[in-house]
């Protein structure tokens, strides 16, 4: 499967930049985390663990902060039975 | 061994001089008077005469005595090389007490810690002679954890030291420091020397421990559990060695039947028997018969059978699809047909953080990172690492199991074995056996196929599948015998296997992972509480491996 990216680039102040981190959470909430632009359109759905890393840093009056999450998008139903094995026959009465 | 009195008593004694001189050099640095430093530096010479004095009787023996066999070579070898090292460990300390002269303030060491580096050389040091002369490979292989240990401790340290120099504040300070901790290291080099030495005068080869992480692999290959444990340990080297797993004839028909031999702490060993005798009980040929029993002061041993038959875990690679689901139907079918017949009404209350909190600083030596402080993020607490321990605590005072069942106590992939032949399962290492909670047993076979070292995609997707329906049977037994607080004491029981099993993974990614596990299930946990545990649901996920 292909890489499919987004990236957006924008300057916010401390106020509007609670619209983006509603939206984000908003978006865990629902399972749905949505981003489109010309034609094209990602859809994330969170539902496995998600790997969550948050680093900052601050150096010479410069601050950078990195959230980082990390999931994999397999759909739940099929998260254990994705290689070519199968013991489903057995075992159960 | 009266032929090497004379040996015997003088490496005795440079042990004892030198974990002197180790607990001096402690003191050094606690306290850097003049009156400490000197006692250490004058004590080297005394060391470096006693090695002189084993060197010179190693080789007049080797010269003299013309009926020497090859076990009293290799042990005249292992005593040399031990006897070098530790006066390399004297060396290191003369090292360390001169480098105090050149910190600006003396407390300055007080930032770092440098007491748990001592803990392991004087533990270490303090098992030389037992190891030696007991020729017990467990306690040899304890001697040389301590060098991993030792090492990661270093780089704690230097990870810290090196931050703190790039504030350009200290400079000199940290670099001696930094000494002080780098000998501290060289001390584990030569514990590493020593053990690998008593290995060597045991098994007569030159058995290489370059990295604990190899061996580790070499004996959960092996189908032994994780090291650290003295009997498996026995067993495993035995069968490298030869020399502890022996044949015995059969019976009349001249078959011979290989026989396992077993030694360790007497209440281990003879626990052991009583278990296999109870297991017997409850289902015949399930636990190997016992040949023979014996006890002398303090140890005992024992002589089972041999029973063939591949490990669970080595099953979980067999590529063979319906060897593997034979084998996992006749798990569970075994385990529910255990279950049922020793089920007593009887709640037991549970104690897996219990468990967790005593085994918990042995994590942290392993992993000083997973001790994470209390954190502040925005306007949310997180809790730190030993604060969330003490609140399930709490929580784990509220939960009982309804009943008990005869449970295997250490229930790892690798101490269940299946015969083809026989279409039948063997339960091995049955010394932790009692009744108890099933979840205990539960929790660890999930566990113990999660934490195998093995990222290849086919063999990881199969042990996620083993899991997950590992779990769904055990969840239906729940639900057929009204055990409804099931999922809140597997919860309880997954938090503990996980992170007590970061402790013997050395690949931090890996430990990690399981780390951040036990972790989100302690507080999806706490979340839940003020509602009835009956209501708690363990996702099953938490069960899939992924790189994180």
């Amino acid at each position: 499967m292909a890489d499919e990216k987004f990236r957006h680039e924008s300057l916010q102040d401390k106020e509007s930049i609670g619209k983006y981190l509603n939206a984000l959470s908003d978006g865990f909430l629902n399972g749905k985390l949505q981003f489109s632009w010309k034609n094209k359109r990602l859809v994330l759905e969170p539902q496995s663990l998600i790997k969550f890393d948050v680093e900052t840093k601050k150096k010479d009056g410069e601050v950078k902060m990195v959230l980082r999450f990390r999931w994999e998008q397999t759909p739940e139903s099929s998260m254990f039975a994705d290689g070519p094995l199968v013991i489903e026959a057995q075992g159960k009465e | 061994m009266h032929v090497f009195e004379g040996l015997e008593q003088r490496i005795q004694f440079m042990v004892l001089e030198v974990a002197k001189q180790v607990d001096e050099t402690l003191r050094v640095l606690i306290s850097p008077d003049e009156a400490n430093i000197e006692k250490v530096t004058s004590r080297d010479d005394y060391i470096d005469n006693f090695k002189s004095v084993i060197e010179n009787a190693c080789f007049s023996r080797l010269h003299g005595q013309s009926h020497l066999d090859k076990a009293g070579i290799d042990f005249i070898r292992a005593v040399n090389i031990i006897s070098n090292n530790l006066e390399r460990i004297s060396d290191f300390s003369v090292d360390i007490a001169r480098q105090v002269q050149y910190l600006s303030d003396q407390r300055f060491l007080d930032q770092f810690e440098y007491r748990p580096f001592f803990r392991q050389i004087l533990g270490a040091l303090d098992i030389v002679v037992r190891a030696l002369f007991h020729r017990d490979l467990s306690l040899a292989l304890r001697i040389c954890r301590a060098e991993f240990i030792l090492d990661k401790l270093y780089k704690h340290n230097f990870d810290k030291i090196i931050t703190r120099l790039q504030t350009g504040k200290e400079a000199q300070n940290l670099i001696t420091t930094l000494f002080i901790f780098r000998y501290l290291e060289r001390m584990g080099d030569s514990l590493l020397n020593i053990g690998e030495a008593v290995i060597f005068s045991v098994v007569g080869e030159k058995l290489k421990i370059n990295q604990y992480q190899a061996l580790r692999d070499s004996l959960d290959s092996l189908g032994v559990d994780l090291p650290l444990r003295e009997v498996d340990f026995e067993s495993i080297w035995g069968t490298r060695s030869g020399c502890r797993i022996g044949k015995v004839s059969g019976d009349n028909k001249g078959d011979s039947t290989g026989v396992i031999f077993k030694e360790g702490k007497h209440k281990k060993i003879f626990q052991e028997k009583i278990n296999i005798h109870e297991w017997e009980t409850i289902l015949p040929g399930l636990t190997p018969k016992v040949f023979g029993f014996q006890e002398s002061r303090g140890n005992a041993s024992i002589l089972l059978e041999f029973l063939t038959g591949c490990t669970f875990q080595e099953i979980v690679f067999n590529e063979d699809k319906e060897f593997f689901e034979d084998a996992f139907f006749l798990v569970q079918e075994t385990a529910a047909m255990i279950w049922q017949k020793t089920l007593k009404a009887q709640p037991v209350p549970c104690s897996f953080i219990a468990q967790l909190s005593k085994r918990i600083e042995d994590v942290f030596v392993t992993h000083p990172e997973f001790n994470t402080p209390q954190v502040q993020f925005c306007n949310l607490m997180i809790p730190s690492t030993s604060e969330l321990l003490e609140q399930l605590q709490q929580v784990e005072l509220e939960v009982t199991a309804p009943f008990t069942v005869f449970i295997h106590g250490d229930y790892n992939s690798n101490n269940i074995l299946y015969n083809q032949k026989e279409q039948r399962i063997h339960y091995i290492d049955v010394h932790r056996s009692t009744h108890g909670d099933y979840v205990q047993d539960v929790s660890v076979f999930l566990v113990s196929n999660f934490r195998l070292p093995i990222f290849d995609r086919i063999v990881r997707c199969k042990l996620n599948q083993v899991s997950l329906h590992y779990l769904h049977f055990a969840r239906q037994f729940a639900q057929e015998y009204h055990d409804t607080t099931f999922e809140i004491r597997l919860a309880l029981g997954l938090i503990r296997s996980f992170i007590t099993s970061t402790r013997f993974e050395l690949n931090e990614e890996f430990a990690g992972s399981m780390f951040i596990r036990g972790v989100y299930l302690m507080e999806l946990v706490l979340a839940h509480q003020g509602r009835p545990w009956e209501a708690f649901r363990l996702p099953d996920r938490i069960l899939r491996y992924r790189y994180y």
